[in-house]
């Protein structure tokens, strides 16, 4: 290993480009700095520092994906091992499995303590470096899909050509006949077919396994976690491996013409070219019946303008909103390539969070700052949990990742993407992950060329609360909330009395006229109005006062007789009406009603006599009386 | 298939798609799954559309790379879409 490649920054790279990946590393970093600190002068532009940029990250990519395709793989112990580190690994853990036995039965070695203190360090030194080694080897392990058979990506090319050259040799050796094959020539033949069906399973199985130990290391759900899936390979075998099993028992007879097996002519008809299996196809021998991630076919499809028209805001602001809230941290996340656990928290977290919790978040982050807000959403959606447990179980490689992200994001959105393309340009990621890493890349680069993101200490939280803040006025409450905003409110009544009209507001039982006029007209009138109002909701629940047409005759009109209901306040000392009036009058005041139970009587006759509204009170009381006669 | 679309799929499920990324791989849409009498529920996905003899099928991503690299620029696009947003639309 040490004689052909070089660890850098993670990564091996061949040792013969060591200076030249140096270099080109300091071009990237002098240039990203450039744009991220904007250190620009007249001389050079932003378009010409991000080519040197791009430039630069293209040479560093191709480095990487040169030293990858040189690296081999030995199995050891059900590990595979880079082919560099093999020797070096199987001495390792031969050193370790002797000094743990010899750890174990100290006593009968005769161990003192001292000796015993120091293997212990020995042997936590041997494992470090065997799993720095394991570790290594894992993070090399590309593998993709093929006919559902997991192949190393460096293998690929030399599998398709394996598969193919099988195939053809199995066409040519089942129609010998017609080749004029010589016994001698079948026999090599078959020899060769035996040798390509061996290599084939071999790197089926190596793939298999590194597929496995991929996932595994990677945190990557093994059943999921499908490479590739569904993007055919240019160099695809253009053979059904499956057809071809099928027929392995079929092997041809060495000079024996069967009438029943394939001619020349037909093989196309037995091998569909370039059918891939589908997505429901067993992964690894492992069936999964309740696949969940069938392509379904669009039956019905219709423009969702009359939808939008009921659910833009909370959909497309709301919604929308939380997404963003969340979806900031998801691109720290992109960048540094943290821990998988948090990665369940940041990716899946938006898209549970703008659908479980988006529209609480949404409240909440109005009114409140965006830390608030994410602390909220992600509470609703389990995921202040799931952080918290995140950076427990790897706090280091989380919070390095964090910390590490938040100090350089400034405009280290471009900075981030650019880091997460050279690792994604390297190997073994999906075609469609590279490109939506690079359409980002480049919109975050317009973005700033256009110098909307200018803030270079913001952090993404600090970037959404910015957004937030700039697009306040947008973000209005749905009208179901503004409905129950305290929209009413007279000095002169009671809080009870408002309360309950703004009760009524809000569960649209009156009309705005009602509320206009419950608004203006003077306190007395504005208190039978209400009266009447409260009488008509409470005995016809749905009453409609929308227009005068629809108020009820004078004959009908309730009056302001509360006689049915029981007094809350009597005093015998005053009259009837007295008595009535200030019942009437704090009937929705129980406290006012409180009061003049142990106020004197001289002072709530004064308070009566003085009150404007007790004359109308008797007045009207008096038409009543005579409408009723 | 556009953005503000509501779509039925073979088995009767129905999405709004909120927003659209197209990349040279592929085109895939952020989406709100609707019930039956089209409200919003609270679950989204991210749909691959693929084209199979004039018909639009949708698959479900859920390599997380390539999750998490759309939601990159669904996020970007909403903080477009919000910075031309009048808020009168309704």
């Amino acid at each position: 290993m040490e004689e052909k490649f070089v660890e850098i920054d993670d990564k091996l790279i061949l040792k013969e480009d060591y200076e030249k990946y140096k270099k080109l590393q300091e071009v990237y970093n002098y240039n990203y700095e450039l744009l991220d600190n904007e250190n620009l002068d007249n001389t050079i532009s932003v378009e010409e520092v991000t080519e040197e940029m791009n430039n630069a990250e293209k040479e560093l990519n191709e480095i990487i994906q040169k030293a990858y395709l040189q690296m081999n793989f030995k199995e050891y112990q059900d590990k595979l091992i880079l082919e560099e580190y093999y020797n070096e690994y199987v001495k390792l853990v031969y050193d370790r499995d002797r000094l743990y036995d010899a750890m174990s039965n100290n006593g009968e070695y005769g161990y003192t303590e001292e000796m015993l203190e120091n293997d212990k360090k020995d042997f936590e030194k041997l494992e470090e470096r065997i799993e720095r080694i394991e570790n290594l080897s894992a993070k090399n392990l590309h593998v993709v899909e093929i006919n559902g058979k997991y192949i190393l990506e460096k293998d690929l090319d030399e599998y398709n050509k394996a598969v193919k050259d099988r195939n053809e040799l199995y066409d040519a050796i089942s129609n010998n006949g017609e080749y004029g094959y010589t016994e001698e020539i079948l026999k090599e033949d078959k020899k060769k077919f035996e040798m390509l069906e061996e290599k084939i399973a071999e790197m089926e199985k190596i793939g298999e396994k590194a597929f496995k130990i991929y996932n595994k290391k990677n945190g990557v759900d093994i059943t999921k976690g499908e490479p590739n899936e569904g993007e055919p390979k240019p160099s695809e075998p253009s053979l059904d491996e499956t057809e071809l099993e099928k027929s392995t028992p079929e092997k041809p007879n060495l000079g024996e013409s069967n009438p029943e097996e394939p001619n020349l002519d037909e093989p196309k008809s037995k091998k569909p070219e370039q059918e891939r299996p589908k997505s429901s196809e067993p992964n690894m021998g492992e069936p999964k019946p309740s696949e969940p991630n069938q392509k379904r076919r669009v039956k019905f499809f219709k423009t969702a303008k009359e939808f939008y028209k009921k659910h833009r805001k909370a959909i497309l602001i709301i919604g929308g909103l939380a997404l963003l809230v969340a979806g900031l941290p998801t691109l720290i996340h992109s960048f540094m390539y943290l821990n998988s656990v948090l990665w369940g928290v940041l990716v899946n977290g938006p898209l549970h969070l703008a659908g479980e919790a988006g529209l609480p978040a949404f409240l909440h982050t109005i009114n409140s700052t965006v830390g608030t807000a994410i602390h909220a959403s992600y509470d609703a959606a389990s995921g202040v949990w799931t952080l918290a447990n995140g950076m427990a179980l790897n706090s280091t490689a989380c919070q390095t990742g964090l910390v590490a992200s938040l100090a350089r994001l400034g405009g280290g959105l471009t900075f981030g993407l650019g880091q997460a393309g050279v690792v994604a340009g390297a190997v073994g990621l999906a075609k469609g992950t590279k490109a939506a890493i690079s359409k980002a890349k480049e919109r975050l680069k317009a973005r700033k060329a256009k110098g909307l993101d200018t803030e270079e200490s913001l952090t993404p939280l600090e970037r959404a609360k910015q957004i937030i803040n700039k697009h306040k006025s947008k973000f209005k409450k749905p009208e179901k909330e503004e409905s129950e905003e305290k929209v009413f409110y007279r000095e002169d009544l009671s809080e009870e009395v408002n309360a309950i009209i703004n009760s009524w507001i809000a569960n649209n039982l009156i009309s705005e006229e009602i509320v206009e006029q419950l608004s203006v007209l003077p306190l007395e009138e504005c208190e039978k109005l209400y009266e009447k109002t409260y009488k008509e909701i409470s005995e016809n629940e749905e009453i409609k006062l929308t227009t005068p047409e629809n108020e009820p005759k004078i004959a009908d009109e309730p009056t302001i007789n509360t006689s049915l209901e029981e007094p809350k306040y009597y005093n015998p000392n005053l009259s009837e009406e007295m008595n009535e009036y200030l019942n009437y009058k704090f009937k929705y005041d129980p406290e006012s009603i409180e009061a003049m139970k142990t106020s004197p009587t001289d002072q709530i006759i004064a308070f009566v006599n003085s009150d404007p509204g007790y004359a109308n009170f008797i007045e009207q009381m008096k038409e009543e009386k005579g409408r009723s006669k | 298939m556009t953005k503000d679309t509501i779509i039925t799929l073979e088995d009767n499920e129905k999405y709004v798609l909120l927003d659209e990324v197209e990349l040279e791989t592929g085109k895939y849409f952020l989406a709100l799954q609707l019930s039956e009498d089209e409200q919003p529920t609270r679950h989204y996905e991210i749909f691959e559309e693929e084209i199979e003899d004039g018909e639009s099928y949708m698959t479900i991503v859920d390599d997380p790379e390539l999750k998490e690299s759309l939601m990159v620029n669904f996020t970007l696009n909403y903080e477009e879409y919000i910075e031309n947003y009048e808020g009168d639309e309704d």
